[in-house]
Formats: C-alpha cells, structure tokens, sequence
C-alpha cells in the first residue's frame, strides 16, 4: 500500500514514531553504558578482594595474581565497552537535539530527522558489533560466576544468620541480573540493527529513482 | 547535520537549506563539508539549475530555485515512506 504523506496526522505520527524510537534507543544505550558500569565496578571489587591477601603476606601469591591479571585485562575491557557506549550516547544526544523545529515546516524536519537517524546508523554500525560483543562476554562471565555461587548460595541459605543470607542473596542477585542484561541487550541491539538495515536497503532502492530524477531534470 | 550520508541526502539538506539565500560559508558549515567537497556538491547543482547565485549587498548568496521542487518532493515522500514502512523500534 502506498501512503501519500500529505496530511498533518500522517506527519504527527511519524513524529510520535520518530520520538518513540528514538527514546527507545537512548534507553538502550544508557543500559548498556549501567552495565558496562556494574560491571567495572565489580571487577575492580574482586581486584581489590584478591589483591588484599598479597599485601598482607607481602609476596605474591600466583593463583591470585593470575586471576588479578585476568580480572585486569577484562575491566580493560569493559572500560573500553562504557567508553563507546558513552561516546555513542553524546552523538545520540546530538541527533535528538536536531529534533528541535524546522523552519521549512513539519515535512522537511521529519525528513531531517530521519536522515540524521541513517547517518547515525552508517557511522556506527561497527561500533554496535562491538558493545553487542562487550555485552555478550560480559553477560557470559557473569552467568558463569552466578553458576558457581549457587553451590554458596544455597548453603549460607541454609545455615548462615538472615543478615549473611540477606547479604549474599543480593550479590549473588547483581551477578544474576548483570548476565541475563548482558544475554538480553544484544538481542535488542540486533532488533534496532533489524530495523535500520531495511531501511537503508530501502534507501539505496530509493537513490537508483533519485538518480534517474536527477539525470533526467539536466 | 554530520555522519556519513549519500550524495542524495547531502543534495537534499543543501537545497532544503538554500531555501532561504545562504553564502557558501554558511552551507558548509551546516552541512559539515569541507571547502573543495562544498564547491563540487554545489558547483553540480548550480549546473543542473537546482540552485541559482546571486550577488546582493557584496555578498554572494544561493538559493534553492523551482526546478528543484520535484526532486525535493520525491526525496522527502520517498523517505519518510520507507520510515513508516515496516516495524517500529521498541525496547
């Protein structure tokens, strides 16, 4: 069916879907980026806990050096993850900014911002595979470590005062809810790429007539 | 308007833009085009008659002209019938 966009409702409500959209995916990065974030954090607690008996024995201790090196490495990992998170965030806002009027009327600024969207897209589609990676990996170790905790988990519960299982509960909920986030957000991301990667095939269909428009009006 | 976008799209903000008269500086910087991609993209479309210039008070201003209308149409109805096609976005 083809829709002839001509009509203020029609106009208001590529609006109201261009607003949506766009809030969903300001959303979605800001996941991403308290993700990125709880995961830092938590790297860095368990740095801290394994680097802790090496001071007090004043020598080091290898099985917690190794974890120490790989906690490391990871939350370089996940630091780079919150950082392009954060930067693609900032260029978002920039896009949603340009949200603000047209002076040549409704149409054209919808336009505006659908190609400003497709711009945004083009540029960081790479970036995507990557904090969809970061996310992946991270929900990955924390599903992991949530899996190993379960054995503790369930004995604290049973023999441990209600203020240790209380405390233990929630950690180990953290752990939980940070992998089933990381196994969750790419899904998401793939939706929004879904989405976006029609539409620039769309666009390209759509280039081929503006061509044959331009080469004709010579 | 910055990020990678196609030659149409780059046409299409110019001229959109130009529909008030606008110096060269000012097209590109809103555009975000550096100077040589700046004269060639609007060197093309004074050719085709899409933009005009013209000198008013020592300035030298462009702006968008009629035959550029059908373009401008087809380019806006063409995207904004591509966004509205198809599912939306939601978390």
């Amino acid at each position: 069916m083809v829709r002839v966009f001509r009509g203020e409702n029609m106009i208001n409500e590529t609006f109201n879907r261009l607003s949506r959209e766009m809030r969903s995916f300001n959303s979605l990065i800001l996941m991403n980026i308290a993700g990125a974030g709880l995961a830092v954090a938590r790297g860095i607690s368990f740095i801290v806990r394994n680097v802790h008996p090496m001071v007090a024995a004043r020598m080091i201790l290898w099985p917690e050096a190794i974890m120490v090196g790989a906690a490391l490495a990871g939350c370089a990992l996940m630091f780079r993850w919150l950082i392009m998170g954060a930067e693609m965030m900032d260029e978002y806002q920039d896009v949603r900014e340009g949200a603000s009027g047209h002076e040549n009327g409704a149409e054209d600024s919808a336009t505006e911002l659908i190609v400003q969207n497709m711009a945004f897209y083009r540029d960081h589609r790479e970036s995507m595979g990557s904090l969809i990676l970061g996310s992946r990996i991270t929900g990955a170790f924390f599903l992991v470590t949530a899996a190993l905790q379960v054995q503790y988990v369930v004995s604290v519960l049973g023999s441990g005062s209600a203020f240790e299982a209380a405390f233990v509960l929630l950690g180990f909920s953290l752990i939980l809810i940070l992998g089933l986030a990381g196994v969750y957000i790419p899904r998401l991301f793939r939706r929004y790429e879904a989405t976006w990667d029609r539409r620039l095939q769309e666009s390209t269909e759509a280039e081929k007539k503006l061509g044959e428009l331009l080469e004709g009006s010579s | 308007m910055k990020g990678k976008r196609t030659l149409y799209e780059i046409y299409w903000e110019i001229l959109t833009f130009c529909r008030t008269p606008r110096t060269f500086t000012s097209i590109i910087h809103r555009c975000s085009l550096n100077s040589d991609i700046g004269q060639e993209h609007i060197g093309f479309l004074l050719g085709k008659g899409f933009l005009s210039r013209y000198e008013d008070e020592g300035a030298n201003l462009h702006r968008t002209t009629d035959k550029a209308r059908p373009f401008l149409d087809s380019f806006r109805e063409m995207y904004l019938e591509l966004y509205n096609r198809g599912p939306e976005f939601k978390l």
